[in-house]
């Protein structure tokens, strides 16, 4: 049997529904957890492999052509996306099933965890705006609730302000589905596409597309929406920040860069220009913002917002250099992110705080964490020969190509701070003494063996992709290429979408 | 987009435009049954709009008729009727998860002076 789409997208629903009627048999519900990650990220790379060779994989719902029917898509952009989802969702699954992490989980945690996967896979898969609001508003519903799963009181004023921006931005999505739609009366990707490159804009389309601009702009975390992030995340239990912070902006960015590939040439060049603009202030306040903070979640859920403005540049230069430095960042920096956090997990579970004034001599305690933090942390500054490095130079190269040497200068600094801001917790939490001198080298609560497991194994399996994907970094950016240059030519996915008339 | 000759059109765009206004205005009040109150009210207009965007104009049902082969002329366009039920029913559930979520961020923290490190100076 040949997987199309739609099985990869049943999948998590399906252990969503297994997990949730094993609510009372914990060992049970983890075990199938587990095991459906590990056959999502299987089946994403069967998918990825048959795609790669620049065919699409595309089924149209309930046999109806395409523009009227809701297609599902699968091409080079959507298959790495599945394929980092399910590398992601299998990691923070394996973190979630240590000892520590099980105690603070609720009940229907893992239930809501795929939920969220299925959310996620849609969104990457879907060829039709409106239903990708819906696999908007599956992904967020899911994404609210697992983010008050512990219940502190602390939590609830960031998640108050991380549903009231996302629900006003879904409403900005149907602003613009209802505008577009008068437009241009189709909400296909590939149809929109086809018409938005034959016809001029009206006032409503182009209304309506500026709408769904705002609304994945601010999904993405991009300036000026963008405080409900790091009001959110670090009170959040940390598997579920790494997992937010690794797929839920990304999916904002993901539909930009679709938005922008169906568009293609018909892109207005004042919105490009803006895109450049909104995108260099995102990264000078995220990474600012970061300087000033003393905490370590707070830190990295600063550098999460200006990392996005590097992903972001690319898209404003809509050439094929700068879309495959956008697809390559974005690989990169998914993994990179849900690391950091998870070590930043590991370092709560030592001393109980993550507040950088209160702790100190991780160094002294762990060799191997120092080098677990070094890894991704290097990687997110740009050090060689990591994946960071390589991911800012290929924007660095995309701004020299387009002759934006604001950009550029913009770009080196903000990479500057971001240097600044690892040093520092390096500084603070490796290096320095320990502010409570007394427990030196002892653990605040012993950890068990299997607890080191569980948690260094997550870390050590995303350290590991860091330096594949840095080492390896001439088939990863060839790959990368290829998908700028289909990103490029979307009158082959219109063509594609459009003729095909039933799942092959 | 317009019946010639009547205000439709306008009183819808009206409407539309009254329903976003009080909307917005009562969801940045500082008020938690004002914001959800608000958040209601968007989701009319959100969803009014996207209504209308099939066309506001009187039309027959789009159903083939027994014998024909084709739809015939000046029938409704059923798929933002279709859209429209869709965002009712995520709006409505997005909005009592909104409730139950304000009532339990009330009860929690009733009596406690807010964010404890929120980047202020302790």
């Amino acid at each position: 049997m040949m997987l199309t789409p739609s099985h990869l997208l049943l999948w998590p629903f399906t252990i969503a529904l297994f997990c949730l009627a094993l609510g009372r048999r914990p060992f049970l519900q983890r075990a199938v957890s587990l095991a459906g990650s590990l056959v999502a990220l299987i089946a994403a790379v069967l998918v990825f492999w048959r795609v790669d060779d620049g065919a699409f994989l595309i089924e149209q719902m309930g046999s109806w052509p395409a523009p009227f029917g809701i297609s599902l898509v699968i091409d080079r952009l959507s298959a790495v996306m599945l394929v980092i989802t399910g590398f992601v969702s299998l990691v923070v699954n394996l973190f979630c099933q240590s000892p520590e992490q099980r105690r603070t989980q609720g009940r229907d945690f893992h239930a809501l965890f795929h939920l969220l996967l299925a959310g996620v896979t849609g969104a990457f898969m879907t060829g039709d705006f409106f239903n990708l609001f819906v696999f908007f508003e599956i992904l967020l519903l899911s994404s609210f609730v697992l983010m008050i799963q512990e219940r502190r009181p602390e939590q609830f004023d960031g998640t108050v302000k991380y549903v009231l921006l996302n629900l006003v931005a879904s409403m900005a999505f149907l602003v613009g589905l209802g505008l577009i739609y008068n437009g241009i009366g189709t909400l296909n990707m590939a149809d929109v596409g086809r018409l938005l490159r034959s016809s001029n804009w009206s006032l409503s389309t182009s209304a309506g597309f500026f709408a769904l601009f705002f609304a994945f702009a601010a999904k993405a975390g991009m300036f000026p929406l963008y405080f409900w992030l790091p009001a959110s995340y670090p009170r959040s239990p940390i598997a579920t920040t790494s997992l937010f912070a690794a797929l839920l902006t990304k999916v904002g960015v993901y539909a930009l860069l679709r938005l922008n590939a169906v568009a293609g040439p018909a892109l207005p060049p004042l919105y490009l220009k803006v895109l450049i603009g909104l995108s260099l202030l995102t990264m000078l306040l995220g990474v600012l913002g970061a300087a000033s903070q003393q905490e370590i979640r707070r830190i990295l859920s600063f550098h999460i917002i200006s990392q996005i403005g590097y992903i972001t540049l690319g898209l404003g230069y809509m050439t094929e250099l700068a879309l495959a430095a956008t697809v390559f960042y974005l690989i990169h920096h998914i993994v990179v992110k849900a690391n950091l956090f998870l070590v930043a997990g590991l370092l709560d579970r030592i001393w109980g705080t993550t507040q950088l004034a209160r702790i100190g001599e991780s160094l002294k305690l762990s060799p191997i964490l120092g080098l677990a933090f070094l890894i991704p942390a290097m990687s997110l500054a740009g050090v060689p020969p990591l994946s960071g490095f390589w991911a800012k130079m290929a924007v660095l190269q995309a701004t020299l190509e387009a002759q934006d040497f604001l950009s550029l200068g913009v770009a080196l600094f903000v990479g500057l701070f971001t240097m600044y801001s690892m040093i520092k917790i390096w500084l603070e939490a490796f290096w320095k003494d320990h502010p409570n001198p007394a427990p030196t080298g002892q653990l605040l609560r012993p950890m068990s063996t299997s607890e080191k497991w569980w948690m260094g194994g997550a870390i050590a399996l995303f350290c590991a992709w860091t330096l594949a994907m840095g080492l390896g970094v001439g088939p990863a950016m060839e790959f990368a290429r290829r998908t700028g240059r289909d990103l490029m030519q979307g009158d082959r996915y219109i063509e594609n979408v459009l003729q095909a008339r039933e799942a092959r | 987009m317009n019946i010639p000759g009547t205000p439709l059109g306008f009183v819808f765009a009206m409407t539309v435009g009254f329903l976003f206004a009080s909307g917005l205005w009562l969801m940045l009040r500082r008020n938690r049954v004002k914001l959800v109150v608000g958040f209601g009210l968007l989701g009319h207009a959100v969803n009014l709009l996207v209504f209308s965007s099939g066309g506001l104009v009187p039309t027959n049902a789009p159903l083939i008729a027994s014998g024909a082969e084709t739809l015939a002329a000046h029938t409704a366009d059923p798929l933002p009727q279709a859209l429209v039920l869709t965002a009712i029913v995520i709006g409505f559930g997005a909005q009592v998860f909104l409730l139950v979520l304000l009532r339990a961020a009330t009860l929690a923290t009733a009596g406690s002076a807010g964010d404890p490190d929120d980047g202020s100076p302790e």
